[in-house]
């Protein structure tokens, strides 16, 4: 036999991480990026990086957690070479008014009735990686948090877009709701 | 008790909230309302930030997917010279060069310690030799005779040997004979009483009459097709009452043990080749004859046997060979048009069976809690996408268990004991394959059905007694197989229009009770295999 099973099993392993969190994986390095290119090679790189990982019998416990890190790291380190402004608000602003522009009216109608201004960087970060299916520990496993202090950034973000909901549209309801709270 | 705050609401969210306060929320209206709104705050913002990203080109994902199969498969070039034969091809060329030039042969000593050769004339075969018939005797021209002798008269030997008498004797069939002795007298041992003759012969033996070799062949393996009802439980969605039949001839369709240690290496080479191919969910097996190694099975069309072929081929570098035969071909007793690929079954029935009013309620919450009007039509389709998950994933599990029973069920401890690293460790890969899609699938089922479907229906009481763990390979992969198939008998009874009734009290019966049957047998499998 010429291929060996290590490999093998690690191809195996990738291709599965591949179909599992490959389209979430791009679209969290696209609320980083602008160029859609830079975001497939990164996450390229990530799953390369995961497969040589495993062909060296590496033990990767969570391997979604794992794959969004690296990726996150590669990130950064594209960040410092390129000085972009990386998880500030700054950028978001800037992805909002990406956004705005598109002819989605519903989406645009949530997103705007949103105050995601009022968010701190982390709180967005949280909120970005849940977003993209991932549970608190490995949030916490990306971002090199503990799942208490995830857990609160993620706390306060709701507590600030539930805030601001009330404001917006005070019913019955809400206040029923917000009174249960 | 206090009310839940946000983050351990949150916390409920990933299932990680502590049993009390589990117990609490299911208990109180408050934090369960608060959930719900803390659920839906969250799910809108999450959809608002995925949404914030433009949708990919078409086909990109494919064109991604293609460049990492690239960088994980890299293609082989078949006409690149392997550099390890290149020391191999060296090796033998240097040694026919030393055979040809005769530097191997004890006979003849090199040129330069025989300074005498040059004026020894050629040695003349002389017919003639007492005892002997046919043979030749070589005897040295006077010349050489005397040449030998005075050179020997410079050696101090033993009285009565002052002359040395060596002669060269052909046997039949032989190459002209090299002389055993020209070199330097003083190197010579002869023994005191032999002064006759040296005697070359091979030890050749007797060349067999035409027609009186047997053969070697042996007759290939006869083809035993699978039972026509063992391939038809790898379909779940089946009648019940064949389902029961099939349950227990799968029970008693044991396969035999490999008792023969070169045959459980190279079965086990099989099933890793199949693995490799991909094509392991077919009816396939390999077995091991004096001739090498035979895949032999049923699949359901010549396609399907030509794809087999190809991959498995393109995976080996010695190519096995193949008994695969169409079920169309089989006897009329063995076909069966229910026989199939083991693959996601496309659930046709009535969606929601037993739990239907149960499923309704929680996706009509689930849109309330959404702010989307709960149409009935949604539903239904909501209702089918959910049933196709939990059917689709008992397929893969039932599939994976199938073929990790196959393949266990042939093991013997001994012979895995006593196994080389290198089939161990295919062994262990093999285990871990299916070992881990096990985890997978047995996780997605118990995550579907505890997200819907009462309490009752999936949680384990914890009552019932744990079987016993067994050092047999046989019997865990057994265990597994009837759990497997219980939990699908279940399922069928639970989603699909049967009759029967399923009792969640009875451990037997209890889909909880049954899922953690299947992690324990998936979790002893797996620390045996660590163990190894």
């Amino acid at each position: 036999m010429t291929v060996f099973g290590t490999a093998n099993t690690a191809a195996w392993e990738t291709e599965e991480l591949f179909a599992e969190c490959r389209d979430s994986l791009v679209r969290y390095l696209r609320y980083h990026l602008d160029d859609l290119s830079e975001a497939e090679d990164i996450a390229q790189e990530s799953f390369i990086r995961f497969f040589r990982a495993r062909t060296q019998n590496e033990s990767i416990l969570q391997p979604r957690a794992w794959i969004f890190r690296v990726a996150h790291n590669l990130l950064v380190d594209q960040g410092r070479k390129k000085k972009p402004e990386l998880l500030d608000n700054a950028s978001w602003l800037k992805i909002e008014d990406r956004f705005l522009s598109k002819s989605n009216v519903d989406a645009k109608v949530q997103l705007s009735q949103l105050p995601w201004n009022r968010l701190s960087p982390m709180e967005m970060g949280c909120l970005r990686l849940r977003a993209e299916g991932l549970k608190f520990r490995e949030v916490g496993e990306v971002l090199g948090l503990s799942v208490s202090t995830v857990v609160s950034y993620i706390s306060r973000a709701v507590k600030k877009l539930r805030a601001s909901e009330n404001e917006g549209r005070e019913t019955p309801h809400h206040r029923r709701t917000t009174a249960a709270l | 008790m206090r009310h839940l705050t946000t983050e351990e609401l949150l916390l409920h969210c990933d299932g990680a909230l502590a049993a009390e306060l589990a117990v609490h929320m299911e208990e109180c209206p408050a934090c369960r309302d608060s959930w719900l709104h803390l659920q839906t705050v969250l799910f809108e913002a999450e959809c608002a930030l995925r949404a914030s990203v433009s949708a990919e080109p078409d086909g990109h994902k494919i064109a991604s997917h293609r460049n990492l199969e690239l960088a994980l498969y890299p293609p082989k070039n078949h006409n690149e010279f392997p550099l390890r034969w290149s020391v191999v091809y060296s090796v033998a060329a240097a040694l026919t060069l030393m055979v040809l030039s005769g530097y191997l042969s004890t006979s003849q000593p090199p040129a330069a310690d025989m300074p005498q050769m040059a004026a020894v004339p050629p040695m003349t075969a002389v017919p003639q030799m007492a005892g002997v018939p046919g043979s030749a005797v070589l005897e040295a021209e006077p010349a050489l005779q005397e040449a030998v002798q005075e050179t020997a008269q410079g050696v101090q030997e033993p009285a009565g040997e002052s002359e040395i008498d060596v002669d060269l004797v052909a046997g039949p069939g032989l190459n002209p004979p090299q002389p055993a002795f020209v070199g330097d007298p003083a190197e010579i041992e002869t023994p005191a009483n032999e002064a006759e003759l040296v005697r070359f012969e091979l030890a050749v033996a007797p060349r067999p009459q035409a027609g009186s070799q047997q053969v070697a062949w042996i007759e290939p393996p006869s083809v035993s097709a699978a039972p026509a009802s063992v391939p038809a439980a790898l379909i779940p969605r089946l009648p019940l009452a064949t389902f029961r039949a099939v349950v227990e001839e799968l029970a008693q369709a044991e396969p035999a043990r490999l008792s023969d240690p070169l045959a459980f290496a190279n079965v086990i080479e099989g099933y890793w080749l199949l693995t490799q191919a991909r094509v392991w969910q077919e009816d396939l097996h390999p077995v091991w004859t004096s001739r090498g190694l035979l895949i032999e099975g049923t699949v359901e069309d010549s396609e399907v046997r030509e794809g087999v072929r190809v991959a498995v081929l393109r995976q080996s570098s010695e190519p096995p060979a193949f008994q695969i035969r169409l079920r169309e071909d089989l006897p009329a007793g063995q076909q069966t048009s229910r026989m199939a690929r083991v693959v996601h079954t496309v659930y046709r029935g009535p969606a929601g069976g037993a739990v239907r009013r149960s499923l309704l309620s929680h996706f009509s919450d689930a849109a309330r809690r959404s702010f989307v009007s709960p149409q009935p039509s949604v539903l239904e389709s909501e209702l089918g996408r959910y049933v196709s998950e939990v059917y689709s994933s008992q397929s893969e599990l039932l599939s994976h268990v199938y073929a990790l029973h196959r393949f266990l069920g042939r093991v013997d401890a001994d012979q895995l004991a006593s196994a080389d690293p290198q089939t161990t460790r295919r062994f262990r890969d093999l285990v871990r394959f299916h070992v881990r899609a096990l985890d997978e699938r047995e996780g997605a089922i118990y995550d579907r059905l505890s997200e819907a479907l009462p309490r009752k229906i999936w949680s384990r009481r914890g009552d019932a007694a744990e079987s016993n763990e067994t050092l047999d390979w046989r019997e865990e992969s057994h265990g597994l197989l009837q759990a497997t198939l219980n939990l699908d008998s279940n399922l069928t009874a639970l989603f699909g229009s049967s009759s029967m009734t399923v009792d969640a009290a009875s451990p037997e019966q209890s889909c909880g009770e049954l899922l953690h049957r299947i992690r324990t047998h998936i979790r002893r499998i797996k620390n045996r295999t660590q163990a190894l």
